[in-house]
């Protein structure tokens, strides 16, 4: 059971997330982009054991618990407070749900930073089908600056059913003139 | 002599339960424990498949977690479901119990520094 200095758990993870749990508190780090990615996925996926898929989840990000003389890192206690409390962890109003949208907050300045580089940029339908596939690649898990640009880009497409029809076709021109 | 229903001594099943949620009801003492990871996961399935048995479900939980005046339990929740299910206006004793397990009704307190 390692103690922990919190000076340095946010100097190696930037941000930490303090959790007060019953006069208890807990410590997280932030989670990352691809992390945050795949348990959305998994809670989307499996509503039925989301309640469990969210625990695993935050256990992953787990870094310590209030001891006597500190911060001390120790998953017995973790285990404990989410046997406990486990809806204290869950993605609809817990620790995961926070540390969802953390993660989703550093995604959105991300893609902003990434929508300004690209702006100016022509903007053609091979372009848009590069979006595509970035955004297919941003699925998977890679979460690349160019990616998340795809994303929004087509997220914007997608927000409208006319949009979403106009999106396709253009990809598939794109992909059709490629291949011509 | 007095009146007053003598208390119970709940230093034993709290020592074996936790935080337990107490309620009385036509002077019958009931004491529920916490539901666990596993039997809220149960219940949100259950209640996922079929919505229109939620308050079977929640009841039948909180009979399955009732740990003192059991025997009182099926007679109750039959006269005042909506104590134990509770509803959009009252809070019911799986709401106690939701709370429990979210670590009190605000849920935790968090903060990104």
């Amino acid at each position: 059971m390692p103690a922990i200095d919190l000076d340095d758990a946010r100097a190696e993870h930037g941000r930490l997330i303090r959790v007060d749990l019953r006069g208890r508190e807990y410590v997280f780090r932030p989670m990352a982009l691809d992390e945050a990615q795949r348990v959305a996925e998994r809670l989307d996926a499996a509503p039925e054991v989301a309640l469990s898929t969210a625990i695993a989840a935050v256990r992953e990000c787990y870094l310590a618990t209030q001891v006597d003389d500190g911060y001390r890192s120790d998953t017995a206690l973790f285990e404990e407070a989410a046997e406990n409390f486990p809806l204290a962890f869950s993605a609809e109003r817990g620790v995961c749900a926070r540390l969802l949208r953390l993660a989703s907050e550093q995604l959105a300045d991300q893609v902003k930073e990434a929508i300004s580089r690209w702006r100016g940029s022509e903007r053609q339908l091979g372009s848009i089908a590069e979006d595509l596939l970035a955004f297919k690649e941003h699925q998977g898990g890679q979460a690349s600056a160019k990616a998340l640009a795809g994303a929004l880009h087509v997220a914007e497409g997608l927000d409208t059913l006319k949009g979403l029809y106009k999106l396709h076709l253009s990809f598939m021109r794109a992909l059709g003139k490629r291949r011509g | 002599m007095s009146d007053e229903t003598p208390r119970y001594d709940f230093g034993p099943l709290k020592a074996k339960y936790g935080d337990l949620i107490v309620i009385e009801l036509e002077g019958k003492t009931l004491a529920f424990k916490r539901l666990t990871k596993a039997q809220l996961t149960q219940m949100k399935t259950q209640i996922n498949k079929k919505p229109d048995l939620v308050i079977d479900i929640t009841i039948n939980s909180c009979e399955f977690n009732c740990v003192l005046g059991s025997e009182h339990f099926k007679d109750l929740a039959d006269r005042y479901p909506l104590a134990f299910c509770g509803n959009e206006d009252t809070k019911g004793v799986i709401d106690a119990l939701m709370d429990l397990a979210r670590g009190g009704a605000a849920g935790p307190s968090i903060r990104v520094e």
